[in-house]
């Protein structure tokens, strides 16, 4: 089987640097080339790279050798502006990298192509009326633009990427419940690959990071947001400061000055001002040594915007106790490897900061089984090996789905809507023809 | 060319779509054409099932065939690049028929919605169709007025090589054919009470149900008409019905509302006698031109009656409208060797 694997590989993306072991561990098992429309440096990889600087050069004719387009979606429009247009065209197994793709087509249609109109049209298509007022509200000026709210996840847009595609994957269960309400096509959820290098010789001593001797250290990492709950963490921390060990928060990844202020202002006011740091943007090598001197981690999400999460499975790779919400993908880890808390409560993250920063037993005890448990359920050749079996199958399905398709052409034509009972009659008939046959009741 | 003649079939029913398609096939072949009838089984019940049965037949394909001429719907929808429609009808009861006891569909949100999807469905498809021809005005008028396509008249010819011959101008009225209450031979049978002269009437052919025999009898017991009706309540012969028309007075046929202009209508012209039809009896008037083939006649016994006399009365006149029915029936060309070179493109 031949592939061409689609993904921003810019060595800044998350999503190249997670497909990258895949991508390798499929090159074992059939032939990959890397399609990428990158303008700046990669991941190093032994993969057969091929770079083009717009969709515009690659034609269906480009990709017909190959079996499958493997399609790696994520919500920023300059990663993902290019494969998006190339999967209009050839349609191809669609990763779900995001829940919410909302951020990257408001700017797909509002700033890139400036037409508000395919915006209102989009909403309404696939939301309906609300979808339609959410969209003019979104447009107005001084209106609520749904992508700076939580109301992003009522529309999270994903359904446009999928349209047509052969196949989706998502790396969570709730996610693929979630796809599996819209669409009918073959449809898989496996688990996002990830992998580590820890390398003790290149940790940076506390010093080198500002973190202070003798106090526990508490890290988030990541672009910091409203949805990451820090403003929780530091109400938390201001309750539990009395009763825990020394400690300082550590607060990796970019973050707005206005909403850092305010941050440092509720820490002021929560008594721990001392004890939060804002490093912002970190280099490569900080970031891994703030993980190895890490104590705790605590990564909390909501509303939850992500498919899965990268930052989770890296700080479970590193042996950490995590605190997450109890939410999305994160509800799925097993609960003695992360500690979920009530994505609403203060109270509840205070009791869990409190259990794991009281006793090192507790946090040793779930960080070991949380890197037992990543680095099994995360490999990338598993993660390889399933997702070939699953092209095969759809492949299988292939003549299924083209019925469907052209069924659905047809009903589109002559205004058959999702109203009519008569759809439910065709889905019933198309299950009766190539549905799983029921069991056997012989012997 | 090989020409695939497509059409319905409810399995087991055989009907007049059926014995044109296949004597289509068969006219054809001796045409020199490689043709064969494929049929797509179809049920209307329930309405769900109509869609279906549209979604069936865009789904077919015809591959190894030159030429593809459907007849009916829906199985008009069958895409092939090279497609000459002969429409005999389209469905219905999403057009003229709604809001009548013929409807069908029933009048829901979701009935509405069927009837919408099989005009867009007609509106859609059938212009893929290079040439559409109508076996009758009635039905190309529909398909103008509802789906504002045009199209040609091809009136479809007799199925059998019959040599219809014209005896002597008789005294009897004969109505031949199925015998139905759409017929309406009743109709006739009522009329003959309020003739003044002593012409008769002569009802031949097989009734479909046992009610409608024994209304047409008692309504002859009831008014003392046995000497003036006759009553032959079986399947008619092509020699017995040759025999009937050549030494008639006229022919009546007055179906209601029919799309075709009816065979027994060309038969009796091909027998120079003169028609009579009714005002509502559709396409009949193809070849019945009141005063001038036959009569029009409203659909009332004593405009019927009046017909009859006028006809008993000037006999001379009869076989002249006769005479008349058989000239125009020979000028609109109703013969195969039109029908094959039009619907092959070869006239």
């Amino acid at each position: 089987m031949k592939i061409a694997w689609f993904t921003p590989f810019s060595a800044n993306s998350a999503i190249g640097r997670s497909g990258r072991g895949v991508v390798e561990a499929l090159a074992g098992l059939a032939s990959v080339d890397l399609f990428c429309f990158d303008k700046d440096a990669l991941h190093a990889t032994s993969i057969p790279v091929r770079r083009f600087a717009s969709h515009r050069d690659i034609s269906p004719a480009t990709l017909a050798e190959y079996d499958f387009a493997v399609y790696n979606f994520g919500n920023y429009l300059p990663y993902h502006l290019d494969l998006f247009e190339v999967s209009r065209r050839t349609p191809g197994i669609c990763v779900l990298h995001d829940f919410v793709l909302h951020h990257f087509f408001a700017a797909y249609y509002l700033e890139h192509h400036r037409q508000s109109g395919e915006y209102v049209a989009a909403m309404e298509r696939l939301y309906g009326a609300p979808g339609k007022a959410a969209a003019l509200a979104s447009i107005a000026p001084r209106g609520q633009r749904v992508w700076e709210s939580d109301q992003s996840v009522d529309f999270p847009f994903f359904e446009e990427v999928i349209t047509g595609a052969r196949g989706v994957i998502t790396h969570s269960e709730f996610f693929r419940s979630r796809v599996e309400r819209v669409w009918a096509g073959p449809l898989r959820r496996l688990p996002l690959p990830y992998a580590v290098e820890r390398h003790d010789d290149k940790t940076l001593p506390r010093d080198r990071l500002g973190v202070e001797p003798g106090r526990l250290v508490i890290l988030t990492i990541g672009h910091v947001n409203p949805n990451k709950r820090v403003n929780a963490v530091i109400e938390a921390l201001g309750r539990v400061r009395a009763s825990v060990p020394a400690f300082q928060y550590v607060i990796a990844g970019p973050c707005p000055d206005a909403y850092r202020l305010d941050l440092e202002a509720l820490a002021r006011k929560s008594g721990v001002a001392d004890a939060v740091t804002f490093a912002g943007r970190v280099s490569d090598q900080a970031l891994h040594s703030l993980l190895e001197h890490a104590d705790v981690c605590v990564n909390l999400r909501y509303p939850v915007i992500e498919g899965a999460s990268a930052s989770v499975i890296e700080e479970m790779l590193y042996a950490k106790p995590v605190i997450v919400s109890d939410v999305g993908f994160y509800a799925e880890l097993p609960t003695d490897a992360v500690r979920k808390v009530d994505p609403h409560s203060v109270d509840h993250l205070a009791a869990a900061l409190r259990d794991l920063l009281g006793d090192p037993a507790p946090r040793t005890a779930m960080g070991a089984r949380a890197h037992e448990f990543a680095a099994e359920e995360f490999r990338s050749d598993r993660y390889a090996a399933q997702l070939l079996e699953f092209a095969k199958e759809i492949r299988r399905a292939q003549p299924i789905l083209a019925v469907t398709d052209r069924l659905a052409a047809e009903c589109a034509r002559i205004g058959v809507t999702s109203s009519m009972s008569v759809l439910d009659g065709l889905a019933a008939t198309l299950e009766e023809l190539f549905g799983n046959p029921p069991p056997s009741t012989s012997r | 060319m090989r020409i695939a003649v497509l059409n319905n079939c409810v399995p087991f029913l055989y009907g007049g779509a059926e014995y044109l398609a296949d004597a289509l096939a068969r006219k054809l072949q001796e045409f020199g054409h490689e043709a064969t009838v494929i049929r797509m089984p179809v049920r209307w019940d329930p309405p769900e099932r109509i869609i279906d049965h549209i979604l069936a037949a865009r789904l077919l394909r015809l591959p190894n065939t030159d030429l593809a001429i459907p007849l009916k719907f829906p199985v008009y929808y069958v895409p092939h690049p090279n497609k000459t429609l002969w429409l005999l009808h389209q469905f219905r009861q999403a057009y003229d028929l709604w809001g009548t006891q013929f409807q069908s569909i029933p009048d829901t949100q979701e009935g509405r919605a069927i009837r919408d999807v099989i005009r867009r469905a007609d509106n859609e498809y059938l212009p893929e169709a290079r040439r559409i021809y109508t076996n009758s005005k009635v039905t190309g008028d529909r398909l103008r007025k509802f789906n504002a396509i045009e199209s040609e008249v091809l009136l479809p010819p007799l199925l059998a090589d019959s040599a219809y011959r014209s005896g002597e101008t008789g005294d009897a009225i004969v109505a031949i054919g199925r015998v139905n209450d759409t017929k309406r031979q009743l109709l006739l049978v009522r009329a003959i009470k309020h003739c003044r002269t002593p012409v008769r009437l002569i009802v031949a052919g097989k009734t479909e149900s046992g009610a409608y025999a024994s209304a047409i009898e008692l309504e002859i017991r009831k008014h003392h008409l046995e000497a003036r009706v006759e009553f032959i309540d079986r399947f008619i012969s092509d020699e017995e019905k040759i025999e009937l028309l050549s030494g008639c007075l006229a022919c009546a046929y007055i179906p209601y509302d029919e799309d075709s202009y009816g065979y027994v209508t060309l038969e009796a012209c091909l027998s120079r006698k003169a028609v009579v039809t009714c005002t509502d009896s559709g396409g009949i008037d193809a070849l019945v031109r009141h005063g001038d083939t036959g009569y029009i006649a409203e659909p009332e016994p004593k405009a019927l009656a009046a017909a009859f006399d006028e006809l008993y009365l000037d006999k001379v006149r009869a076989a002249r409208m006769g005479a008349a029915g058989e000239e125009l029936a020979r000028s609109l060309r109703i013969n195969w060797e039109n029908v094959i070179r039009t619907l092959t493109g070869s006239s």
